[in-house]
């Protein structure tokens, strides 16, 4: 569908964008005559604030024009003086005007037309609540929220500083969508900035529904599972960011802000690392670390040992684990498949179900998997315990797109390792690790520190080393 | 498009292996101890004892599962070893596997008839043979041994290790002797020990020790527990243990020492082209155990008298084992070895000729005891 472009004919403008709407109803239309000029408001009823079109617009004019004498249409704006008010040289952008819940205001001297737009949104939106995918212990607990003004706002009182830019793209050709690219000038560097702006305006869509659908639209790696853009609904996460030199993108209409470039490292902080004193913090990361690897690691390396390399599991393991597998069916690759599947099953089945029945999902699954299956001999007490540990590794992982990467390299894993034992679980770690190494997020590695290796920037990796007082760079 | 080929066909090569060589643990015949014998029938000389794991009579927690005997001691014979590993296929559904072995026991009949060297040519060529497999000599049939029944552990083969794991606690006991170093001595040519084991009253027990002569590389004869205690102060491999004086005074008076540390070192000396071997043992003990009544630690020097005898009763120890291994012209004390690190010239010149300056070796014994202290409390 092509935009309709607002043709200057010989009909009166507010005809046209009549005939723009399709003469919608919620098109209201009011026109005042006062002291010889024609007033037309022109506004969305839904989404403009009728009580403020009342005290900004109707009052003031209706209550000086008696005293004066003479009024220019140039006046108008000084005569509202609450409002802000702009003047629309282009016509053709009025109708974006009033979808972003503003009155436009047409000042009509005999043929001669002067239209402003006054801001008077009036929209639905819930408080800026904590994320409910990232949940914080301590630090701030606000979220992002649908509104872009109000995501700004957040930032800007996370971020007290002049430097703080916000630039605005409108993306979409049947449906516009504003796209703010966030930077603070001085940290970040021109080139990134750039790259952002021109992967941005490149994008040709017919409308953009999230910013997940962003993501993939300025991603470069469609094919790689790993996010290049981390994104958060925190704006401390935001804040820190930026502070660290990268660019955030905002999208009207979705509570999700990307961040990039992304690095491997940043996808494993969870903000509550930096309020916490620097030992357990760093604990805390190697941790972070450590469940990552299990979590794609663990049902692989189980297969691998279990149905290839007996002799590496100490000897009185070995002997209970072949206790424990007596009489079970499937071989263990199966076993660890269905599993698998199981596990993912239930795991969505919890995301999909509304809360009050989100717990019978939980105790079908304790009940079905923990118990029945064992004991009916389908599966070893084992393989049980190895997949729901893998399970819970996977849920301690800050990231929930990180998580999801993981999750499908899993099975890529266990493939291999089904395959060739520890021989392909190898050599599946090497595939991984090169394409790791391989994978660039806005120009910049993916594995940084770690490779290219910058030792100085490892404080803030795998541990997270103390704050010096005196250094102008906290972190 | 190409690309695309390309990968699809390298794929295809990592799908058709279709999971090689894989095979479930529980479909293994887990071995954990083997025990060699010899027949005297003409065909078939050895025999062959597996302990196999039997995991469906593990007691477990599970519900449902009766414990039997945890394991299954399946015996054939044939000529050679591989023979009857691969004959073992006849009678048990699951293949053999000894990657989790943890003893081999030979027999002293076996010993005596064939070269050790030829007995373990199987099991060191053999990739699922470890290093590390506890090996031990016998008098009464391998098999036998493997029979007993373990009192804590599940398997015999796995007390069996165990048991050699205490030569910290009691100075009759030898280190594991790990299959890796029965390699390496045979290599190096020198003759060493194996621990004995033998049944008393039903249980397992570990006696002293088989000497496996360099030359034969067969059984040459026997070492008490006690002359193993001996053996131990010589290589240094004392870590525990006690030594027990018999005081003057009456015969049921006694003295306890436990020994907490000891070292000994060994030193060749060459004086006018003759070689003799000073033999320097240094060892701190705490008094353990006292039957005297008139001792009064709480004065200075109460533990000359007790040094003096302790010193007395390893120096005897030593010397006599010293005389056997003389007398059988075996050097199981590693002289030749320390010969050969420190006097590697003379070694170069007079290795072929060992046997006989090893036979008359003078060797001076200097042991010296620290004794630290008396324990938590004296009562005397």
């Amino acid at each position: 569908m092509k935009r309709k472009r607002f043709v200057r004919s010989s009909s009166l403008v507010e005809e046209q964008i009549k005939l723009e709407f399709h003469n919608s109803e919620d098109l209201k239309h009011k026109t005042i005559q006062l002291d010889g000029l024609t007033l037309i408001l022109l506004y969305l009823d839904d989404i403009s604030d009728r009580m403020v079109i009342q005290k900004t617009i109707l009052s003031p004019l209706l209550t000086i024009s008696k005293d004066d004498t003479k009024i220019s249409p140039t006046d108008i704006p000084d005569l509202i003086p609450m409002a802000s008010v702009t003047n629309i040289e282009d016509h053709s952008t009025i109708s974006r005007h009033l979808m972003d819940g503003c009155t436009v205001l047409i000042v009509r001297e005999t043929t001669d037309d002067h239209v402003y737009s006054v801001k008077t949104t009036y929209s639905v939106k819930r408080s800026p609540d904590e994320p409910v995918n990232e949940p914080t212990i301590s630090g701030p607990r606000d979220g992002f929220i649908e509104c872009i003004q109000d995501n700004k706002a957040l930032l800007r009182t996370h971020l007290k500083t002049s430097d703080l830019l916000f630039e605005q793209y409108l993306v979409g050709k049947d449906v516009v969508t504003s796209i703010s690219i966030t930077y603070l000038k001085g940290k970040a560097s021109e080139t990134l900035i750039n790259e952002v702006r021109n992967r941005i305006t490149k994008i040709e869509v017919d409308y953009i529904t999230d910013a997940g659908v962003l993501e993939q639209l300025i991603e470069l790696n469609p094919l790689s599972v790993f996010p290049e853009l981390t994104s958060t609904q925190h704006p401390t996460k935001v804040a820190n960011a930026l502070l660290e030199g990268r660019v955030a993108i905002m999208t009207d209409g979705s509570p999700t802000v990307l961040v990039a470039p992304t690095t491997l490292n940043m996808l494993l902080q969870a903000p509550d690392d930096y309020y916490f004193k620097w030992i357990p913090a760093s604990l805390l990361r190697m941790l972070s670390y450590f469940t990552a690897l299990i979590s794609v690691l663990l049902p692989a390396a189980y297969i691998s040992l279990i149905s290839f390399h007996h002799g590496l599991i100490p000897t009185s393991l070995a002997v209970s684990l072949s206790k424990t597998r007596e009489g079970v069916p499937f071989p263990s690759v199966i076993e660890a498949f269905i599993m698998e599947l199981t596990i993912e099953i239930l795991r969505e089945a919890g995301v999909r179900l509304p809360k009050p029945i989100g717990s019978t999902v939980s105790i079908v699954g304790a009940i079905v998997i923990g118990e029945t299956a064992v004991s009916s001999g389908i599966v070893s007490p084992m393989m049980v315990m190895v997949i729901s540990f893998t399970a819970i590794c996977s849920f301690a992982i800050p990231n929930y797109q990180l998580s999801l990467a993981l999750r499908t390299i899993r099975f890529f894993f266990l493939f291999f390792a089904a395959m060739l034992g520890v021989y392909g679980l190898l050599i599946a770690i090497f595939i991984v690790t090169t394409h790791l190494i391989k994978l660039r997020s806005f120009s910049s590695p993916y594995m940084e520190p770690f490779a290219p290796i910058h030792f100085k920037r490892w404080k803030d990796s795998i541990i997270r080393l103390y704050y010096r007082v005196g250094k102008r760079t906290g972190i | 498009m190409k690309k695309g080929l390309l990968v699809f066909i390298s794929l295809q090569l990592l799908f058709l292996t279709s999971c090689w060589d894989s095979n479930e643990i529980e479909d293994l015949g887990m071995i954990m101890g083997i025990g060699l014998d010899y027949n005297e029938s003409d065909e078939d000389i050895f025999s062959m004892t597996n302990q196999y794991v039997v995991p469906n009579n593990i007691e477990g927690t599970q519900i449902g599962r009766s414990g039997g005997i945890p394991y299954q001691n399946l015996t054939l014979t044939g000529s050679n070893f591989f023979q009857i590993i691969r004959e073992n296929s006849l009678e048990t559904d699951r293949p053999p596997n000894y990657t989790h072995l943890k003893s081999i026991v030979l027999s002293e009949k076996l010993l005596k008839e064939e070269p050790l060297k030829q007995l373990i040519s199987f099991f060191l060529r053999d990739h699922e043979f470890r290093r590390t497999v506890a090996v031990f000599i016998t008098k009464e049939s391998s098999s036998d041994i493997l029979a007993v029944e373990p009192t804590k552990e599940m398997f015999p083969a796995v007390q069996l290790k165990e048991l050699t794991q205490n030569h910290d606690r009691s100075l009759y006991i030898q280190d594991t002797l790990k299959f890796g170093e029965v390699s390496k001595k045979i290599t190096e040519g020198s003759s060493f020990i194996i621990p004995e084991v033998g049944i008393n009253k039903g249980r397992l027990r570990l006696l002293g020790g088989g000497i496996i002569s360099n030359k034969t590389e067969q059984i040459a004869g026997w070492l008490t527990p006690q002359e193993i205690g001996g053996l131990k102060w010589i290589t240094n491999e004392v870590s525990g243990g006690l030594v027990a004086i018999k005081e003057k005074n009456s015969p049921e008076d006694q003295a306890v020492l436990e020994i907490m540390k000891a070292n000994t070192t060994i030193e060749p000396v060459i004086k006018g082209g003759q070689l003799s071997v000073q033999l320097k043992v240094k060892s701190s003990l705490r008094l353990a155990e006292d039957w005297e009544i008139k001792r009064d630690v709480f004065q200075e020097g109460w533990e000359d008298q007790l040094k003096e005898q302790g010193e007395k009763v390893v120096k005897e120890e030593i010397e006599h084992v010293i005389s056997i291994a003389q007398e059988q012209k075996l050097d199981y004390l590693e002289l030749g070895m320390w010969t050969s690190i420190k006097e590697p010239a003379y070694w170069q010149n007079n290795h072929q000729d060992w046997e006989r300056i090893f036979a008359q070796l003078p060797v001076t014994i200097d042991v010296d005891f620290t004794l630290t202290g008396y324990g938590t409390q004296d009562i005397n």
